[in-house]
Parts: C-alpha cells; sequence; structure tokens
C-alpha cells in the first residue's frame, strides 16, 4: 500500500469527508502507523480551526440560563472519571513538557481550587505546591477508609526524595475537643509521626507533611484518632490506610 | 477564584472530577464549566448556526454539546487534541446529523465559504468581553488563510465542513469531477494549516 496515497487522503480523512472506501483504507493502514496517527491529530487541529474563520454569533443568554438549570437538575457528570485523581494525573502529565513556570502555576491553582478551597491561610501554600509540581513525576498514594471509617478518603502527594509532602483528606468523620487525627509514616513495623490535624465541618483538611527521611521511603501510611496533640506511638482506632 | 486565567485543559480537568476522593464541590465545577461555557459558546453557536441557519436549533445544538462535554469531561485528554477541537468536533457532528436529518439542499442556500454579512442583525455579532486575545490573533490569521484560498478551494471546504457532504456528494451536487474534487480539498487543508504555521508566535 502506498504510504503517499494514505498521506494525500489524511486531510480529508480529519475533515471526515472521505468516501466509504477510501475511508476503510485509511482507518486500516492508521493501526499500525503511528507517524499517519500524528499527522491525523495535526490536520484536526487545522479543521477545527476553520471553525473560527466562519463568522461569529452569539447564542442568547437565556441560553447559558436553560443550560445551567439543567446541570442543576441533572446534578453531578453521568459518566464520572473512572480512575480517580490518579488518572486526572496522568492526564494533566502531558503538561510537564511545558515552560515549568507555567505549568506549575496552572497545576497548583488547580489543585488548590480542587480542594475546595477559598481561604487565604491555604492559598500561602500554593507556592509549595507549585515547587512540589515544578519538579515534575509527582508521586501520589491514595488512602482509603477502614471499617472506622468506610468514607473516608485521602491521597498523599509528594515528590519523590523529599521528605515533605501533603496529605489530603475528605469525608473524614469530625473529632470531639480532646481528639486529633494522627498520621503514621510506617516501614519495617515501625510507626513514626507524620503529624496531627483536624477536619472542617465537611470532613476536609490538608496537612504539610514534614518527615525526617524522604516520604518514598516508607512502605505505607495510616491514619488513627489520638488525644489532642498526638501520641508518640499509634493508640487510637485506625480510620485510614494505604500502601506505597 | 478567577477562572478565565486557567487553560482549557484545566478547566475541563476541573469539571472531570474523579468520582471518590476529593471532589471540588458542584460549585467549583460549575464555575470551571460556566467559564468554559464563556469562552467556547460563540464557536459552538456559530457552527451549529452556519450549518443550519435556525437560530433555535443552533441552540438546542449547543446546549447538547456543553451537556456532553459537562457529562464526558473525564474522557478528554489533552495530548489527543486541544479542548477547541473536542468541541468544534462534536458540534459538527450533532449539526452535520441534524442537517441530514432534515435532508436539506444547499443549493438554495449560500454555497460558498460564508462571509461576514453586514446586513445581518448587530445583535448576532456580539464581542465576547470575555475572549483572549490570541483568540481573535488566531480568528484574523485563519480567516486571512480561508480567504487568499482559490475560489473552487473556498466553496468545496464550505460543503465538507459546514455540511458534512463527502467528496462524491460533492462532485454530483456542483457536477465536477470526483478526483477534482479530492485535489481541492487536499490542496485547500494543505494551504491553511501551513498559514496556520506561519501564522504562529
Amino acid at each position: 500500500m502506498s504510504h503517499d496515497l494514505i498521506l494525500d487522503l489524511i486531510p480529508g480523512y480529519a475533515l471526515g469527508s472521505l468516501d466509504a472506501d477510501d475511508l476503510q483504507l485509511v482507518t486500516r493502514h492508521l493501526q499500525d502507523c503511528p507517524v499517519c496517527r500524528q499527522d491525523v491529530q495535526a490536520y484536526q487541529e487545522t479543521v477545527a480551526s476553520l471553525a473560527m474563520a466562519a463568522p461569529q454569533y452569539a447564542p442568547s443568554p437565556a441560553l447559558k440560563s436553560r443550560l445551567m438549570q439543567k446541570i442543576d437538575q441533572q446534578g453531578a457528570p453521568t459518566n464520572p472519571q473512572q480512575d480517580g485523581w490518579v488518572g486526572l494525573f496522568k492526564a494533566l502529565s502531558a503538561w510537564f513538557s511545558s515552560p515549568v513556570g507555567v505549568v506549575a502555576g496552572a497545576l497548583a491553582v488547580l489543585m488548590v481550587i480542587a480542594l475546595g478551597v477559598n481561604n487565604l491561610v491555604l492559598w500561602s501554600q500554593v507556592r509549595e505546591l507549585q515547587s512540589l509540581a515544578a519538579q515534575q513525576e509527582l508521586r501520589l498514594v491514595q488512602l482509603s477508609g477502614t471499617t472506622h471509617a468506610p468514607n473516608a478518603s485521602g491521597y498523599i502527594v509528594f515528590n519523590p526524595n523529599q521528605s515533605s509532602g501533603k496529605l489530603i483528606v475528605e469525608n473524614t468523620p469530625g473529632l470531639s475537643q480532646t481528639q486529633q487525627y494522627q498520621l503514621w509514616l510506617i516501614k519495617d513495623g515501625k510507626r513514626t509521626s507524620g503529624g496531627v490535624f483536624s477536619v472542617n465541618e465537611s470532613g476536609s483538611t490538608t496537612h504539610i507533611i514534614r518527615a525526617e527521611k524522604p516520604l518514598d521511603s516508607f512502605q505505607a501510611f495510616g491514619i488513627t484518632v489520638e488525644p489532642r496533640g498526638g501520641s508518640p506511638a499509634p493508640t487510637g482506632i485506625k480510620v485510614m490506610g494505604g500502601d506505597l | 477564584m478567577d477562572y478565565s486565567v486557567l487553560d482549557d485543559a484545566s478547566l475541563v480537568a476541573m469539571i472531570a472530577q474523579p468520582a471518590w476522593g476529593i471532589a471540588a464541590g458542584m460549585q467549583q465545577r460549575k464555575d470551571a464549566f460556566s467559564a468554559l461555557y464563556d469562552r467556547h459558546a460563540r464557536l459552538v453557536f456559530s457552527v451549529a448556526f452556519t450549518t443550519l441557519s435556525d437560530r433555535g436549533i443552533a441552540e438546542e445544538i449547543t446546549q447538547d454539546v456543553f451537556m456532553r462535554v459537562w457529562n464526558n469531561a473525564g474522557t478528554y485528554r489533552p495530548e489527543t487534541a486541544q479542548v477547541r477541537t473536542w468541541l468544534v468536533s462534536i458540534t459538527r457532528h450533532r449539526a452535520i446529523d441534524e442537517f441530514r436529518r432534515r435532508g436539506a439542499r444547499r443549493e438554495q442556500d449560500q454555497v460558498d465559504w460564508p462571509e461576514e454579512d453586514r446586513n445581518l442583525d448587530k445583535n448576532l455579532h456580539q464581542e465576547s468581553p470575555v475572549e483572549p486575545v490570541e483568540g481573535s490573533i488566531q480568528r484574523q490569521v485563519i480567516r486571512k488563510a480561508v480567504a487568499g484560498l482559490p475560489e473552487e478551494q473556498k466553496q468545496i471546504l464550505g460543503l465538507a465542513f459546514f455540511n458534512g457532504l463527502t467528496h462524491q456528494e460533492i462532485a454530483d451536487q456542483l457536477g465536477t469531477p470526483l478526483g477534482t474534487v479530492k485535489s481541492r480539498i487536499r490542496l485547500a487543508l494543505v494551504k491553511v494549516r501551513e498559514s496556520l504555521n506561519e501564522g504562529q508566535v
């Protein structure tokens, strides 16, 4: 099969104007040819740009109201992302080849928004997020709730080799005034404290972890309920855990 | 939070919150979605309106497209295509489906690439206040590229892009040989792609 023939058909393929026989030819070829697939992607961008060459009309403002109403009625997306936060990070990984400043800024802002955070105190942590993101290859450890807190979830994000990281939790039950949650960094049966924290009325919070060793040197993370201020070793029930 | 500073892929990622774990909450997702709409609604609507010449249907399609974005944001992968490309693609599919359903023939309508018609209702041409500067520079580049095409190429490109006609259908409609149609489409797209690459800053 002549590659030149396929190359000639690629623009039409991207436009969607190929007749059935040509379409079949190209579709089959693309299965085995990454070079041509790249060409198709490039032409798809070209085709999409054509939309801007047409006269631009604005829809009525009422349309937006109807749309937002429909969203309110329907609620959350009917097809939620399947692979969760890790999938989101993978999807965003394409950005890491961009100029670092831009990526780090966007990603940091994205994370701060995603945490449902609007207050100024946590905005000050954006700079920490930025330096984390700037170093590429953030590691992510998912935490799941135990039977004591089945809806609780969270994750720890950190840069490999770094001894600092960020813990984020959600749907975690509030505690009494005399108690706090404590994070444990676990290795070879030994548990080191990763700090204490409390959750807000929504059951979420973020907590900066400062360890003595790089976080990826541990094998697992766990969260228990402890007296306010924490304990030297875990004494209370375990609410969440995750392995590296 | 000023969502207009986030790029398209960030906004889509915001809408596509994971099913478990940290959720931005409906409000943040809606705000990101609202910002995406403000940025791209005109483009989506214009494609639909140019294809169907009916404001009501074009608005329905626009709503449909953005509902698909809301529900399927989790399937979007930035490494595959730009968000705008994704949007235009969904819009064209819907608009062309509708166009075919109505069995509309474009002979009595414009068959040429649609130009700005100064006589149209001014309300239709509102300049969006939220359009970023690169958007309008890009628009100038692409308009110049299309305007610079030979008439026959422009015409055929318009039929394929807006009405979704295949090469054979265009050949039948215009009475032009199939080979000529195929070659004109290819030449037009190659030329436009080159112009866009040149026009890039």
